[in-house]
């Protein structure tokens, strides 16, 4: 946030290391007492900006609870129509994920940079496959079957008068997920674009990191949640 | 208080207004500033220019009901303000009138209270008394203000594009048919939604602040209750706004793409919506009055040099209400639910007065034998402890579920909320200008003049608003153009209310340019005042503070300090300090 | 710049691991999580992400088995106790909640708390419409009025969702028609005819329910669900298919209390006196229809 870029001018020039951005060069915003205050501010931070985050996926959460509530019906129906193994191996697809991203973050705390690449990039293929399951296999196929949200519905075979309903809260639902984890993905190829040039982050400085990893936990949690409300009912 | 020598002093330098480049380099310096105080005070402009806006088109209504619309034998129009006169044109001079009442509402709260207090005064002050040099993330802080500006930018586009007639509540299925041939409604609705964003950063920048940037030796309980106020506001901020983030991304998907969620045409629900927008709307009322209450505690302890009368009690019921405020949205939609819903909710509102009333009680306690200065300040604050009472205690009829039924929609509604919207938090923020004015610009402004302002605002607004609790017990309705004959009385003394206003206002506007232009210079501590904002120069310095400052008093020990940069013969300590 | 954030101050870049900081003052360390750690919690978070799907597989085994019904909530409750297990492991490890400052934990569990208060008024509300007086019970018309769907501006429309107009019908049952229409002609075409006769539309409507239970004759099961449920349009539809007779139940109306009667959600009736079924004999019959049909 508001870690700004000072060469310190005692260190070796070498490659990277010369660079303001090189994590050993980093300081904090005068502002703050030192460097650690500076961190937990950020983090701080981070976990208001997350629980605004889950708030507004509360809206869906809510919808949806209603809903479900008034027309059980309605969703049995339109969850028979997704198959879970593609939820689920989209599940495993994040866990995974998550588990890269945090020990990305752990690389960076021992200063580790290759690791921090190697988890990042993992991470980020995760993202992709996520995204390209969603799309390819669910999505599309769905849209073409006239599986659609609110007047688009033109499914013929809907065993339930509610399924459209079903069909809206799914495809606002899934895809405002969708959306943070590109956000999330795009946070990432930013930490790793600095790790790979600059060698950003390291023990003393990887609150981007940190922070970076805990929006995609985030996008992880909600959809701990999303997939067996969405994928699992009967 | 003291301050002590620590490595990075800012002793040479200039108050933070002072320019340092030409003309074009001085905007340049402002548009891309991180320093609270620049931006507290691009707040503070902007939301006064919205203020305005909404004041026009509120004036605007307010002239409309000057006299019912009336259609003579022979087919002759008198009474209508917009549109041609004639029986035709009706339906126009309607749909002008809820457009005009649409803007005022929906500039009022968006643009104007919500960022009013918090993001002027609160940018300004809140890491001035904490000590602090800057708020945690200051980029942050300016790029809130530019989404703010980009908000209102819609919100202003869409009404130059025609304007929108849903009032501010946007209620479905309404808002997502009407006007179907055009995109300002969309517009309207993305204003609110961006400027949510403005709102929600500033929200989390002031928590992150107050945690993390106090200066030492200021635990909790030694902050400024204005910060305690900002900080409660801070966490409804944080937690409701998102959802009228998703509330209303969900009525732009609606109107779209028709999904549905809300349409019952298509097997949605109507009232889901208005669960979703008073969830976050009920709170954000909170939003506008709780700084509006932290103001009137320093306003008062300062200007009657009293210590404030039950710090904790007062700073635990901010806590308190904006717990409590999130459980009790369901009294906007009584009409709407069913019983069972209805009766929880109307006890339940019911708590919302107890926090309420502690903090009244505990301010007039604090004036309990206080020695009282008469001024623009402390008049704002006392016109604050009587209106405030009034919208406070009207909203107890309202919150009953029994009484409701009748009074709902009705302009007994609309006083109910203005006495709470500008006799609290209007009254205040007014109140907090005058108050930090000579800091923030460093000039004094006329006395006289201030109270004269403060005394027609008072007079103006009671007979505009007070006569509208007697039209909405009578039945008048609201958002409605026209009214019955017996209704005119009444409704010309509150547009003669309003006039009244407008000349407080314009009184105040030329008061503060005078005071810009010719006000004599401010000493840093006119009031006497012993939060750390007093401590450094007026106008503050770019760094706010020479010296890294060290708390060791409270923020209300008028007993046992001498304000810093005051002179002991003009604000005495009392003769037995240590009597009570 | 004038008022800069941007001067800064270089801490001592040598690293020490016990002080990731090099701040040196008011330092409390950085918990690093162990890589073996991590591992565990994401093994655990496979291990119950497997866990709900296999109990959620196993209710439906359960159900066709022994040919009954459970409970709705059994699956909600089941689902997400696990996803709240899965949540915690990932707030408490992956993202160090468990040895961060208690405040972020205090800020999650403020926000969650915030979100249990949403759900439940609003689940309150639209789910006790009837509880107190019948006559507020929410009986929508089975997916949606479809009325004003086709209500646009004669110059163009700002939506961006097909124009369609269902003769005030639900949309299920507008794309329903549309294609029984579409299979009749198509026999129609068949048979060189250009309208479809009563054979052909016969003949159309048995392909349209042939492929509707398609699903259930693939994964060879008996579609037990739709008989037993009231508010399944379908099954309310007139012989189509033998079983749904068996199972044929009362259409649903307004409880036929004194001014109810003719009242709907569109018009309003008079109240007057007592609230209609509260105290009178009436309100067994008024509630039992009212009660959305939770679980079976
Ligand atoms: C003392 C506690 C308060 C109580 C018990 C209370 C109660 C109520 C109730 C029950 C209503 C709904 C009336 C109806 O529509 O039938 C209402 C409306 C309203 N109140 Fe309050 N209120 C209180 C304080 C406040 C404060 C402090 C504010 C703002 C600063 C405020 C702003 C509003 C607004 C804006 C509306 C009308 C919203 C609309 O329909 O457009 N109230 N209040
Ligand atoms: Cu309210």
């Amino acid at each position: 946030m508001a870690t700004i870029d000072a060469p310190n001018p005692d260190i070796q020039a070498t490659g990277a290391q010369t660079h303001p951005l090189y994590w050993k060069n980093r300081g904090f915003a005068h502002h703050f007492r030192n460097a650690d205050e500076q961190f937990d501010a950020c983090k701080l931070g981070m976990w208001l900006f997350l629980s605004t985050e889950i708030l507004l996926f509360a809206g869906i959460f809510c919808a949806y609870a209603i809903f479900r509530m008034l027309y059980p019906e309605a969703w049995a129906a339109g969850s028979h129509h997704l198959d879970w193994r593609f939820g689920g191996l989209n599940t495993v697809i994040l866990l995974l994920s998550s588990w890269t991203v945090a020990s990305g973050v752990r690389a960076a705390q021992l200063g580790n940079n290759a690791a921090l690449i190697r988890n990042l990039v993992i991470t980020l293929i995760c993202a992709g496959l996520f995204v390209f399951i969603k799309l390819y296999f669910e999505y599309i196929p769905k849209l073409s079957a006239g599986k659609a949200p609110g007047t688009f519905f033109s499914y013929p075979y809907a065993h339930d008068p509610h399924e459209p309903l079903w069909w809206s809260i799914y495809y606002i639902g899934t895809g405002i997920h969708a959306l943070h984890v590109l956000i999330g993905a795009g946070l990432l190829i930013w930490v790793l674009v600095r790790a790979i040039r600059y060698e950003a982050y390291g023990p003393t400085e990887y609150t981007m990191v940190e922070n970076s990893a805990l929006y995609w936990h985030l996008v992880d949690l909600i959809w701990i949640f999303l997939f067996p409300l969405l994928y699992l009912i009967h | 208080m003291t301050t002590a020598e620590t490595t990075h002093d800012h002793h040479d330098e200039g108050s933070y207004l002072t320019p340092k480049y030409g003309v074009m380099g001085t905007i340049w310096d402002w548009m891309t500033t991180v320093d609270h105080k620049k931006i507290g005070v691009m707040y503070l402009f902007a939301v006064l220019f919205m203020f305005f806006l909404g004041g026009v088109a509120a004036l605007a209504v307010r002239l409309e009901l000057l006299e019912p619309v009336r259609v003579a034998a022979d087919g002759t129009i008198t009474g209508q303000l917009f549109g041609p006169a004639n029986p035709e044109s009706i339906a126009t001079g309607n749909n002008i009138f809820n457009r005009l009442f649409t803007l005022h509402g929906a500039i009022m709260v968006f643009m104007f209270i919500i960022p009013s207090v918090p993001a002027a005064l609160g940018n300004f002050f809140l890491p001035l008394m904490l000590g602090a040099k800057d708020v945690a993330f200051p980029r942050l802080n300016l790029f809130s203000w530019y989404i703010y500006v980009v908000g209102s930018l819609f919100g202003v586009f869409s009404i130059i594009l025609g304007g929108v007639d849903t009032g501010w509540t946007f209620y479905t299925p309404y808002s997502t048919t009407t006007d179907a041939d055009h995109w300002r409604v969309l517009l309207m609705v993305l204003a609110a939604f961006v400027l949510g964003f403005s709102s929600i950063l500033t929200g989390l920048n002031f928590i992150v602040t107050t945690h993390k940037l106090r200066a030492p030796g200021m635990g909790w309980f030694d902050m400024p209750l204005f910060i305690w106020a900002i900080y409660a506001t801070s966490i409804i901020q944080v937690l409701a706004t998102p959802v009228i983030g998703i509330t209303l991304l969900l009525l732009i998907f609606e109107r779209l793409f028709k999904v549905g969620i809300f349409d019952p045409a298509l097997g949605g629900d109507p009232v889901l919506y208005q669960h979703f927008f008073w969830f976050y709307s009920h709170p954000v009322v909170y939003v506008m009055i709780l700084p509006g209450m932290g103001i009137i505690s320093e306003i008062l302890s300062v200007h009657a040099r009293k210590h404030i009368f039950g710090y904790r009690a007062i700073a635990f019921s901010s806590l308190g209400i904006a717990a409590v405020s999130f459980i009790v949205w369901g009294h906007h939609m009584f009409t709407a639910m069913g019983e069972l819903a209805s009766t929880i909710f109307s006890a339940l509102t019911f708590l919302v007065a107890i926090p309420t009333a502690i903090k009244m009680f505990n301010w007039i306690a604090t004036l309990y034998k206080g020695s009282i200065a008469i001024n623009t300040p402390m008049l704002y604050a006392l016109s604050f402890l009587f209106l405030f009472s009034i919208g406070g205690l009207t909203g107890l009829p309202l919150g009953a579920l029994a009484t409701d039924l009748h009074l709902h929609d009705s302009y007994f509604v609309v006083a109910h909320f203005h006495y709470t919207m500008m006799g609290g938090t209007v009254i205040a923020f007014l109140g907090g200008i005058h108050h930090w004015w000579p800091k923030m610009f460093g000039r004094m402004y006329n006395e006289r003049a201030g109270m004269i302002g403060c005394v027609l605002v008072f007079i103006g607004f009671n007979l505009t608003f007070m006569t509208q609790f007697f039209l909405g017990t009578q039945g008048m309705p609201r958002r409605y153009a026209s009214y019955i004959d017996e209704f005119q009385t009444l409704h010309v003394l509150s547009t003669y209310g309003s006039w009244i206003l407008l000349a407080g206002f314009l009184v105040h506007l030329f008061n503060f340019i005078h005071s810009l232009v010719a006000g004599p210079k401010a000493p840093p501590n006119p009031w006497g005042g012993l939060t750390l904002e007093w401590e450094t120069e007026s106008p503050p310095i770019e760094h706010n503070f020479h010296h890294e400052v060290l708390v060791q008093h409270g923020p209300y020990d008028f007993d046992t300090v001498v304000p810093p940069h005051c002179d002991e013969r003009e604000f005495p300590l009392p003769e037995t300090p240590a009597s009570h | 710049m004038s008022h800069s954030i941007d001067d800064v101050h270089i801490p001592n870049p040598d690293f020490d691991p016990t002080d990731p900081h090099a701040t040196g003052q008011g330092h409390h360390g950085h918990h690093i999580i162990s890589a073996p750690t991590l591992m565990i919690v994401l093994l655990l978070l496979l291990f119950f992400t497997a866990l709900t799907v296999g109990l959620s597989r196993g209710e439906v085994w359960v159900q066709d088995t022994f040919d009954i019904i459970l409970p709705n909530w059994l699956n909600i409750i089941i689902a997400m106790s696990i996803s709240v297990i899965k949540a915690t492991l990932v707030g408490a490890y992956f993202m160090g909640l468990r040895f961060d400052k208690a405040l972020n934990s205090i800020i999650m569990l403020v926000c969650l708390a915030a979100v249990v208060c949403f759900l439940f008024f609003t689940a309150i509300d639209l789910g006790n419409r009837d509880s107190v007086s019948a006559v507020r019970a929410t009986v929508p018309t089975p997916g949606g009025t479809g009325e004003g769907l086709d209500k646009t501006a004669d110059r163009f429309s700002t939506a961006l969702s097909p124009r369609i107009s269902t003769n005030r019908m639900p949309i299920t049952e507008f794309r329903r028609t549309e294609r029984l229409n579409e299979l009749a002609l198509k026999q129609a075409e068949d048979h060189g005819r250009i309208e479809p006769n009563d054979e052909d539309k016969a003949a159309g409507e048995a392909e349209f329910w042939r492929i509707y239970y398609q699903g259930y004759v693939d994964k060879g099961k008996h579609p037990h669900r739709h008989e037993h449920d009231e508010h399944n349009y379908f099954t309310k539809l007139p012989d189509h298919f033998a079983h749904h007779d068996d199972d044929a139940l009362e259409p649903v109306s307004r409880p036929d209390v004194a001014g109810v009667a003719d009242s709907s959600p569109n018009f309003s009736f008079r109240r007057t006196g007592k609230t209609p079924g509260l105290f009178s004999e009436g309100s067994e019959h008024a509630s039992d229809h009212a009660a959305p049909a939770s679980d079976h």
